[in-house]
């Protein structure tokens, strides 16, 4: 039996009651599946981290319904949820003198008793694989906030790891790697998926994009809900799924165009079985 | 790091050796113990009056508004995120302060004014939350959590002042001025016992909580990601504080500072690492209080200084170290 993370007519922005500012993004349908990788796309500005925040139930929808399993992420403990939905932000505070490997043991959080840190033999190893998948072997006893940014990521990273969750939605973790821990990444979403376990990513890189992708999710203000908009508030328009599909379906030049203002060129890569995307140049 | 932390326990055992022997009348340590491990058999003498009537409650009394206002400061700051948190800074002691001065107008006994005094300092702590949250996403504003902690002692040294000069006596109002300017002397057990009581409780749940601080540490959304119940979590650990500051209030006045300079020093000692800290910082604030009274009782013989104004004394430069060298975070 799969389980699935799924958004059901789906509104997001911020802002409370009184003081209601304009959805970032709306109308999302979109079911994730366990051993399922998602990648989303769009523009900066587009709302692929708003979207990530509420499938990771840190934000309360404006509208719609998101389920997990077929239940309300709303209606479940936190920590239940956290068994079964590990996120990891853009960036996360590491102000304090913590070691590396008392970070990734603060993943085995939402599985132990609230006053309790100590891990099991099993937790502890799975915290040593953890560390050890995202090259942070020997880098136990380092103080995180002496990492480098690259570092610092694929210490959350570890640490969502060894959360051991069902789903794990990752919002840009590529943005401060060098491109062989691009690539790190790509295999470690590869494995999770083998693990049968469901990734929502938001990658920018076309190319890791097509690589790793099952359902591509491209988001985007389509020019007409834009103009309609701009006719009735001032508040700018929220942004909608553009496409929903394979890569094929969702990575084609017209579409990509229209939502990026890009020209792009695809070609078939000599070595491999997908394709390589290169943006030519931007559309005035 | 054990070596160093039994280095301080050490220090701390002889500051309350020193706080027992020392001043008007000097009682050699051997006989000091003596008295109060092997009592002579049914002779109370003159010495037994001294350490059991005068000093031994005075250097418990220290130890423990030292700890409760280290550990409250200790638990502030790592809350709102900055180092500058004390609960006489935020707020937190004059609101506490009021609780105690309404209890003492409407006459309670004193076990219950700890309760009155959590009731004034938690009520101005959601107060100055309230007024520091603000736009920040993450922690609470430096200025913001400072002026709103001025305004608010302002008003409720006002609401004090004011509600003593018409309700009480002259002679409760010069009590209570005394017992403002912050001080230790004439505490007696019957003061102490059920106030370490309430410090004791606030103490245990700051330590039950050092899982909570290190996952907050990380910001409320990697924390709430992590499962944590980040509003409930941070309202525990409040409560705790506030306890901890308010049974400090009720025992000994407005001692300002210790909150501040206390977890300072720990953490240039000790790091910063969570559970060390909830013990270290505790611990060093003890041992502020107990050598601070100690000056407070032997400089000046013929009229002991008010604790508070010597804390003042010491803690008011260091805060102004303190902020001359984090002036970038304080003006976000």
């Amino acid at each position: 039996m799969t389980i699935a993370l799924q958004a059901a007519q789906l509104a997001l922005g911020y802002g409370n009651q009184k003081n209601k500012i304009g959805n970032v993004i709306a109308e999302v349908n979109l079911s994730l599946t366990a051993g399922q990788v998602l990648v989303i796309q769009g523009p900066n500005g587009s709302g692929k981290s708003t979207l990530m925040k509420g499938l990771a139930r840190q934000l309360k929808p404006a509208a719609g319904t998101i389920s997990l399993d077929g239940k309300n992420i709303w209606q479940m403990n936190i920590g239940e949820f956290a068994r079964q939905v590990a996120y990891v932000p853009q960036s996360v505070e590491l102000p304090w003198e913590m070691t590396v490997h008392e970070l990734v043991s603060l993943g085995r959080n939402p599985h132990q008793k609230w006053w309790s840190t100590a891990l099991s033999t099993s937790e502890s190893a799975l915290v040593a694989a953890a560390m050890s998948r995202c090259g942070l072997d020997g880098m136990g006893r380092r103080k995180v906030n002496e990492l480098s940014e690259g570092e610092k990521q694929r210490a959350t990273m570890a640490m969502a790891l060894a959360q051991e969750p069902h789903f794990i939605l990752l919002d840009e973790p590529t943005a401060n790697l060098d491109f062989r821990y691009q690539l790190e990444l790509i295999a470690i979403i590869k494995e999770l998926k083998a693990q049968n376990i469901g990734v929502a990513a938001i990658l920018h890189d076309l190319n890791l994009c097509a690589r790793v992708a099952d359902q591509v999710l491209l988001v985007g203000k389509s020019k007409h809900n834009a103009e309609k908009s701009a006719e009735i508030s001032l508040q700018p328009a929220a942004s909608s799924i553009v496409a929903l599909g394979s890569v094929k379906e969702v990575l084609q030049p017209a579409q990509l165009r229209a939502v990026f203002d890009v020209d792009l060129t695809i070609v078939p890569d000599p070595d491999g079985d997908c394709d390589i995307y290169i943006p030519r140049s931007v559309i005035n | 790091m054990l070596v160093k932390l039994s280095a301080l326990i050490l220090f701390t055992i002889v500051l309350m050796l020193a706080n027992l022997c020392l001043g008007d009348i000097m009682v050699q340590p051997l006989e000091a113990l003596q008295t109060i491990f092997a009592p002579p058999a049914a002779q109370p003498g003159q010495l037994h009056d001294v350490i059991f009537g005068i000093r031994l409650p005075r250097l418990l009394t220290a130890a423990l508004v030292g700890l409760a206002l280290a550990t409250s400061g200790y638990l502030l700051q790592a809350l709102s995120r900055n180092d500058l948190a004390d609960p006489y800074l935020t707020g937190v002691s004059s609101g506490a302060a009021l609780g105690v001065a309404f209890a003492m107008l409407l006459k309670f006994d004193f076990q219950n004014i700890p309760i009155f005094a959590f009731a004034g300092g938690i009520t101005a702590s959601f107060f100055v939350a309230f007024l520091a949250k603000g736009q920040a996403h993450y922690g609470l504003s430096v200025a913001k959590l400072l002026l709103a902690g001025i305004a608010l002692s302002s008003v409720a040294s006002a609401v004090i002042t004011m509600a003593m000069t018409v309700f009480g006596t002259q002679l409760m109002a010069q009590g209570l001025n005394l017992w403002l300017l912050g001080g230790i002397s004439g505490r007696s057990w019957s003061e102490l016992i059920p106030t370490s009581f309430y410090v004791a409780v606030g103490f245990v749940a700051a330590l039950a909580t050092a899982k909570q601080l290190s996952l907050l540490s990380l910001g409320e959304e990697a924390a709430s990601s992590l499962g944590l119940n980040v509003g409930r979590s941070q309202v525990i650990i409040l409560s705790a504080a506030v306890l901890l500051a308010s049974s400090a209030v009720a025992l000994s006045g407005m001692v300002g500072f210790v909150g501040l300079v206390a977890p300072h020093i720990s953490r240039r000692l000790f790091g910063r690492a969570v559970r060390l800290q909830l013990v270290t910082s505790g611990l060093t604030g003890a041992c502020l209080v107990l050598f601070s009274d100690l000056l407070a009782r032997t400089l000046n013989a013929s009229q002991e200084l008010p604790l508070g104004t010597l804390m003042a004394l010491i803690g008011g430069p260091f805060f102004i170290y303190l902020l001359s060298h984090s002036l970038e975070r304080v003006n976000q």
